[in-house]
């Protein structure tokens, strides 16, 4: 039982995640926000599938995000042959003691941290048997069932270009990330600054500045954090404006969208609103916040119609009307 | 738990947001205020007419009254203010959660709470921006003034006219009426009891009543139309065309008689002196009634005899005329045809003959002899009889006296209902309806001379004289080309020579009326004709 005080606790939580920020900055330059994201994502015990361009630095932040967190890390290429048994391991025959028995060999997937790498690329057995092991933080082979460690964070990445010889995500699996992050080309000086940073012999230290059970600290701080029933209703207008059966839907998603986002995504906005307002210094939840974290929650949660597929509608403008909608 | 500090920011921050709202209503009350008064003025304006400024005054009370309304209706509440205040202020709805958890008393309110009014102690209220509507002043300002300005132009020349008609109309319809009720007070005051028996004062009183005051020209001349019909029908109800003719018949049968009584009987009959005539025959039986001849002298018996006997010729010719016509065929004469009038089921040619089988009986009776042993009892169920059927002619006499007066007074209403629908329709410049009753009480037409040698009441019924509903045609009329033949040197047209030669024709008539060689069918065939013809005559 933890005695300290929720001012206390709160900036624990502020300062933890500004050293994170500052200890994944170091390495990383110009993906402010997705760091950011990212650790909002780790801090509510979400999942996030990042999406770009190969070489933007998706798996160099990840593995810095697990230097600073002082966190087990595993990292999965996803190729399309690759097993379910790669990923959450499998029964090996071992003799022990002149006995020969099978002995669960553990995969990957048992870390704090796992980066799942292009995972459009596995067959959709495979990414199923690691979504499956995301929602219910277990293993389960042979009858045996093997918990995962605490926390445990999937960061899935995939590639939006190359679409040859990929299974994109089902809707469904889809919905059990938290976050959706895309990741941007940075800019000029961003660019310099990256050339600067990896261009010399010397590489940045990245020091670890939290641990698993800060991490668990910080999450449950965050569920004390009050929301006002305004507030609350706000967000679940936000969403419910995202289905086009809604009365209050805008023309746009009615036209352009087949369904609208889950009350998964209403949980994870919440959660994701409360951290911001910690993060901002308060302790109660504005409706700036729940927009803020509208369209990292929701834009993979949307499944667009035809007319929205053929006229090439961006989910992002989607969920931006919804927020507008909502007013 | 609200802090004081906040309670106080909460109540300013709504004071003001209503107050800006105030402003706002106001600016869009006075713009459409401005607008509906144009549209208020042009729609008047396009019409020709003047604007009325007890409307544009109700206008701006009610725009004002509308927008005190909706402002009342839409007043913030703190709620709503909180929510207004987090996004005008930047307060990222520290406000709303304030008000959200009013009470909640756990260390995370708390900290809540201190950060809000942490917060709010670096905002003004004042900072919340009140937007002055002065566009909205100004133009709804310029509008309200084109449309004062418009104000002041007066009514078209036509539509002056025609609130002109209206005005006088009104005027004139309550003019009517109130002639007409006094009118027909005085009339009903002056009826004759005869007349009373005939005439239904209520119903005059009603038909009044029904005139109604109306700026409608077309609805006045309607209402007078329909008064005009019901005394129209009122008159044709008193109309005993039969009786009428029986009476004729039997002055014309009692002007054969030898016996100077009998005549004079005829002639009043003739002239429709029916009262006098009644009068007359009263007095008559009354001498010749014989109640116990024992008792008389023969003297008096004598005289008693003579005059049933003069009663006698006159029954006799009366029959006779009845005989002749065929009256006594008719089941019912003089009936009612209206709600005025009613008839009392006894027919004129039928009394006669009745008055006249009982007188005959009764002189029979007389020569009998039969008294002088004391056997009146005969004689007197015939003179009862006899004095029963006069009662009853009497009485018919009374009534188609009562009936003639009626008639005249109807008529002379009708006139004067024409002469109300030619003031109504704005022909003549006053009503003059007293005036006009104090003529027509008898005599010809001023202008209408007679060559008889009596004189004959004045039927009003036959005039006409809504001359407003007469129209020529300009240009189509014969011009008057010819000249006139006049008696040299006397200074007179040829029309009296005209007028000299048409009396000549009337005493041929008359003579031949009067010859007994003549059927009576045909000298009546006669009679009716030169009647019209100088009817005719008359009122051209």
């Amino acid at each position: 039982m933890r005695t300290e005080s929720i001012e206390t606790r709160a900036n624990e939580f502020t300062i933890a995640f500004k050293k994170i920020t500052e200890e994944v900055g170091k390495f990383i330059v110009g993906q402010d926000d997705i760091i950011e994201n990212v650790l909002i994502a780790v801090c509510c015990g979400g999942h996030v599938l990042l999406e770009g361009v190969p070489g933007l630095g998706k798996t160099a932040l990840v593995n810095t995000l697990a230097q600073a967190l002082d966190l087990k890390f595993n990292r999965i290429q996803f190729t399309p042959d690759l097993l379910p048994s790669d990923v959450v391991g499998t029964q090996v025959l071992q003799e022990t003691d002149g006995h020969r028995g099978l002995k669960f060999q553990h995969g990957p997937v048992f870390c704090n941290i796992l980066l799942a790498d292009e995972i459009n690329r596995a067959t959709p057995k495979t990414q199923a048997a690691l979504l499956e092991t995301m929602q219910e933080k277990r293993v389960t082979v042979a009858n045996e069932t093997h918990a995962i460690g605490q926390p445990f964070f999937v960061l899935a990445t995939q590639n939006p270009i190359e679409n040859d010889g990929t299974y994109p995500l089902p809707e469904a699996q889809l919905d059990r990330f938290f976050y959706k992050l895309t990741v941007d080309l940075p800019g000029h000086d961003d660019f310099s600054e990256i050339l600067n940073r990896t261009g010399g012999n010397s590489q940045p230290e990245i020091r670890a500045v939290a641990n698993g059970a800060e991490i668990i600290r910080l999450g449950e701080t965050l569920r004390e954090i009050p929301i006002a029933p305004e507030i609350q209703d706000h967000l679940v207008r936000v969403v419910r404006n995202t289905h086009p059966q809604n009365d209050s839907a805008p023309s746009k998603v009615k036209n352009y969208l087949r369904h609208g986002a889950s009350p998964r995504a209403a949980q994870a906005m919440l959660s994701a609103a409360r951290v911001r307002a910690l993060l901002d210094g308060r302790f109660h939840v504005a409706r700036e916040d729940v927009d803020a974290v509208a369209i990292p929650a929701m834009r993979h949660r949307l499944i667009l119609s035809f007319e929205g597929e053929a006229e090439g509608i961006v989910s992002d403008d989607l969920v931006k009307s919804a927020i507008r909608a909502a007013y | 738990m609200k802090t004081e500090g906040l309670q106080k920011f909460l109540v300013k921050v709504t004071r003001r947001l209503n107050q800006g709202l105030a402003w706002a209503i106001t600016g869009w009350a006075v713009l459409l205020g401005g607008l509906a008064l144009l549209a208020h003025a042009m729609v008047y304006r396009l019409n020709g007419m003047k604007i009325p400024w007890g409307g544009a005054l109700m206008l701006c009370v009610y725009t004002l009254a509308i927008g005190a309304a909706i402002w009342w209706i839409r007043l913030l509440s703190s709620r709503e203010s909180a929510l207004i205040a987090d996004r005008e202020l930047g307060l990222k709805d520290a406000l709303t959660t304030a008000m959200a958890f009013d009470g909640d008393e756990g260390e995370v309110h708390q900290l809540r709470l201190k950060q809000t009014e942490r917060l709010l102690s670096e905002k003004k209220v004042e900072d919340l921006k009140i937007v002055f509507p002065a566009r909205s002043f100004w133009i709804g300002g310029i509008l309200a003034a084109v449309a004062l300005g418009l104000g002041f132009l007066p009514n078209s020349d036509a539509v002056q006219g025609r609130l002109d008609q209206e005005s006088l109309t009104v005027e004139r319809t309550e003019a009517i009426k109130s002639e007409f009720e006094d009118y027909i007070e005085e009339l009903i005051k002056e009826l004759d009891p005869d007349e009373r028996e005939v005439l239904n004062p209520e119903e005059l009183k009603r038909w009044v009543k029904e005139l109604k005051r109306t700026k409608d020209q077309k609805e006045a001349m309607r209402q007078l139309a329909r008064f005009e019909q019901k005394v129209t029908q009122a008159m044709a109800s008193m109309e005993a065309r039969k009786d009428d003719e029986a009476m004729k018949a039997a002055a014309a049968e009692l002007a054969k008689s030898d016996q100077a009584s009998a005549r004079q009987l005829g002639k009043k009959l003739d002239l429709n002196e029916f009262k006098i005539a009644e009068e007359d025959l009263k007095k008559l039986a009354k001498e010749a009634e014989l109640k116990n001849p024992k008792k008389l002298s023969p003297a008096e018996l004598k005289k008693k005899v003579e005059e049933l006997k003069k009663l006698r010729e006159m029954t006799k010719r009366m029959a006779n005329a009845a005989r002749k016509r065929g009256l006594g065929q008719q089941k019912k004469l003089g009936a009612a045809k209206g709600q005025m009038a009613p008839g009392n089921g006894k027919d004129m040619g039928r009394l006669m003959e009745a008055m006249d089988a009982d007188a005959k009986a009764l002189l029979g009776e007389i020569a009998k002899g039969d008294w002088q042993k004391g056997d009146w009892d005969k004689g007197m169920r015939f003179q009862k009889g006899f004095h029963e059927n006069l009662r009853f002619f009497n009485k018919n006499l009374r009534r188609m006296h009562g009936k003639n007066l009626a008639r005249r007074r109807l008529a002379q209403l009708r006139g004067d209902l024409n002469k109300a629908q030619r003031f109504a329709s704005g022909q003549a410049e006053s009503l003059g309806l007293a005036q006009n009753r104090m003529a027509g009480q008898g005599g010809l037409r001023p202008g209408v001379g007679t060559d008889r040698s009596r004189r004959k009441a004045r039927d009003a019924s036959r005039e006409v004289e809504n001359v407003a509903s007469l129209e020529g045609q300009k240009g189509v009329g014969p011009s008057i080309t010819a000249v006139e033949e006049a008696d040299s040197g006397t200074g007179i047209s040829n029309r009296s020579a005209e007028t000299k030669a048409r009396a000549a024709r009337l005493r041929q008539a008359e003579s031949f009326v009067r010859r007994d060689d003549v059927p009576e069918d045909l000298k009546m065939g006669v009679k009716e004709y030169f009647e019209r013809v100088h009817e005719v005559t008359e009122e051209k």
